[in-house]
């Protein structure tokens, strides 16, 4: 019985060179180095050609009185697992791990953003694990500061306003030229793409801690 | 033996019970009419449960059980039977309200709790028309603890969060005996995860805070829920005790802390609510 027991750990070993010549094939459970711009479940995200993340998160619970946990979070990639940074009234840091389909947003003391202790379980070590819903080509996630920021159907603002946002909406921004934004914003019955000013938002800047 | 049946009562939800099964549980009087003809929904449920077994095709090691001994099963069965067994449903006494805010400690009135009561309950009473804790399933939390195996063969009742209130949430919760069928189907899955995916009673708390109430196990928490009101404002003091933001609020009497700290930023009038219960019942 000895030669085939030394043939199978010959062919073992086989494998195993194999597996750190050529790598191991891509699996779910493997992380990718950037995450991809979408709708995970709540949380909107942008991706940046140079690696930001910026996001927004939002799910809510309960009747009549309504239960919310919102926060911005930005990210960037310059390592692994990406740090984050989320923030409502206070901010608070963790780690940002996207996979094939979904993202592991770990943040130990994500509960304490108002509200969230009442929406978002306790951790159980994955984090917050969100499927992404759609994919997008979002850049770049941003708030609008205007009182009223008009949109347009056009780059060019002669095309005539088809609405506009108020203060504190959050837009994804698909496109910039000079001073315009193509923007999405995903309102309750449908996302409305339309371009704004730039000078008619602000970026995602998390609180000084 | 693995056959065999526990012996007492053994009463389940709805519609689950058996001639066969032995138990004392109360049963509804047969409708007027011809003697056979009483006996067709049953079998229809029969017949309907049987070709949802048939068509479920859930791993048997995910919906747990292949493995699972007939002692394991029993003891199933009867935590499912103790989340169904009647409620005491009485309300909150001035003497259990007095001893809330002890609990909850830091000088914290007895009108506030009050006013939390009323606010948050709407003015309703934290049981059901069926005398059971008045509950509201999420399926997207169900989908994250039992790590999405039932998606295909049950999408109502697992399914990714989309939108406050989407289609199957408004499906799974039309009224309380809709919500509570829907975790009795939840829970023939995977015990824990149903109970930890419910909102319950009169504050709203998800199941899966249990941990934070103060509770051992989801089913000490389910256990309190279904100790009248007073049970639910205990589970509610636990659950404060442990957000320090909002506890601290309540001791300075911040309004709109407590509105941020316990519902989020988008609250409303909420802080005003209860300000004006406050008020209503004494508070200065």
């Amino acid at each position: 019985m000895a030669a085939p027991r030394l043939a199978l750990v010959g062919m073992a070993r086989a494998a195993c060179a194999w597996v750190l010549a050529v790598g191991l094939p891509a699996t779910s459970a493997e992380p990718e180095k950037l995450p991809v711009a979408g709708m995970y479940e709540g949380l909107m995200l942008a991706v940046a050609p140079d690696g930001r993340v910026t996001g927004s998160f939002q799910q809510a619970q309960g009747e009549g009185v309504v239960k919310q946990c919102r926060f911005l979070l930005v990210a960037s990639s310059a390592m692994q697992p990406m740090s984050v940074v989320t923030w409502s009234t206070q901010a608070f840091s963790g780690t940002l791990v996207a996979h094939a389909n979904e993202l592991a947003l770990k943040v130990s003391r994500l509960r304490e953003h108002p509200g969230c202790a009442s929406v978002l379980p306790p951790d159980e070590g994955q984090g917050l694990v969100l499927d992404r819903q759609f994919e997008a080509q979002w850049i770049e996630l941003r708030r609008v500061q205007a009182e009223r920021a008009p949109m347009q159907a056009d780059v060019d603002k002669s095309s005539g306003a088809r609405g506009y946002l108020v203060r504190g909406d959050i837009v994804a921004v698909l496109a910039v030229r000079g001073q315009r934004m193509l923007v999405d914003y995903p309102g309750a019955k449908r996302t409305v793409r339309a371009w704004l000013d730039a000078s008619d938002t602000e970026g995602f800047v998390p609180p000084s801690r | 033996m693995a056959q065999s049946k526990l012996p007492g009562p053994l009463c389940r939800f709805l519609g689950a019970l058996e001639i066969d099964a032995g138990t004392l549980c109360r049963q509804a009087s047969p409708l007027p009419g011809v003697v056979n003809h009483a006996h067709q929904p049953t079998q229809h449920r029969r017949r309907k449960r049987h070709q949802q077994a048939k068509s479920a095709k859930v791993p048997a090691r995910a919906a747990g059980t292949s493995k699972t001994s007939s002692s394991e099963a029993a003891a199933q069965q009867l935590k499912a039977a103790k989340v169904f067994a009647p409620a005491a449903t009485s309300k909150i006494s001035p003497a259990e309200f007095e001893a809330a805010a002890q609990q909850l400690g830091g000088g914290i009135p007895v009108a506030l709790l009050r006013a939390f009561a009323e606010v948050e309950s709407g003015g309703k009473s934290g049981f059901g028309p069926m005398g059971l804790p008045v509950i509201a399933y999420e399926g997207h939390w169900f989908r994250k603890f039992t790590h999405k195996v039932y998606d295909v063969t049950h999408p109502f009742l697992s399914y990714p969060y989309v939108k406050k209130a989407g289609p199957e949430w408004v499906h799974n919760n039309k009224d309380q005996v809709t919500a509570w069928k829907t975790l009795e189907e939840a829970l023939a899955l995977n015990h824990d995860a149903a109970l930890k995916s419910c909102s319950w009673g009169m504050f709203q708390v998800m199941g899966f805070n249990y941990a934070s109430c103060g509770y051992k196990t989801v089913d000490d928490f389910v256990a309190a829920m279904k100790a009248g009101e007073a049970g639910q404002l205990l589970a509610f003091v636990g659950f404060c005790k442990a957000n320090p933001a909002c506890l601290e609020a309540m001791r300075k009497k911040d309004f709109k802390g407590m509105a941020i700290g316990y519902n989020g930023p988008d609250y409303g009038d909420y802080d005003k609510r209860i300000e004006k219960a406050y008020k209503k019942y004494g508070g200065t």
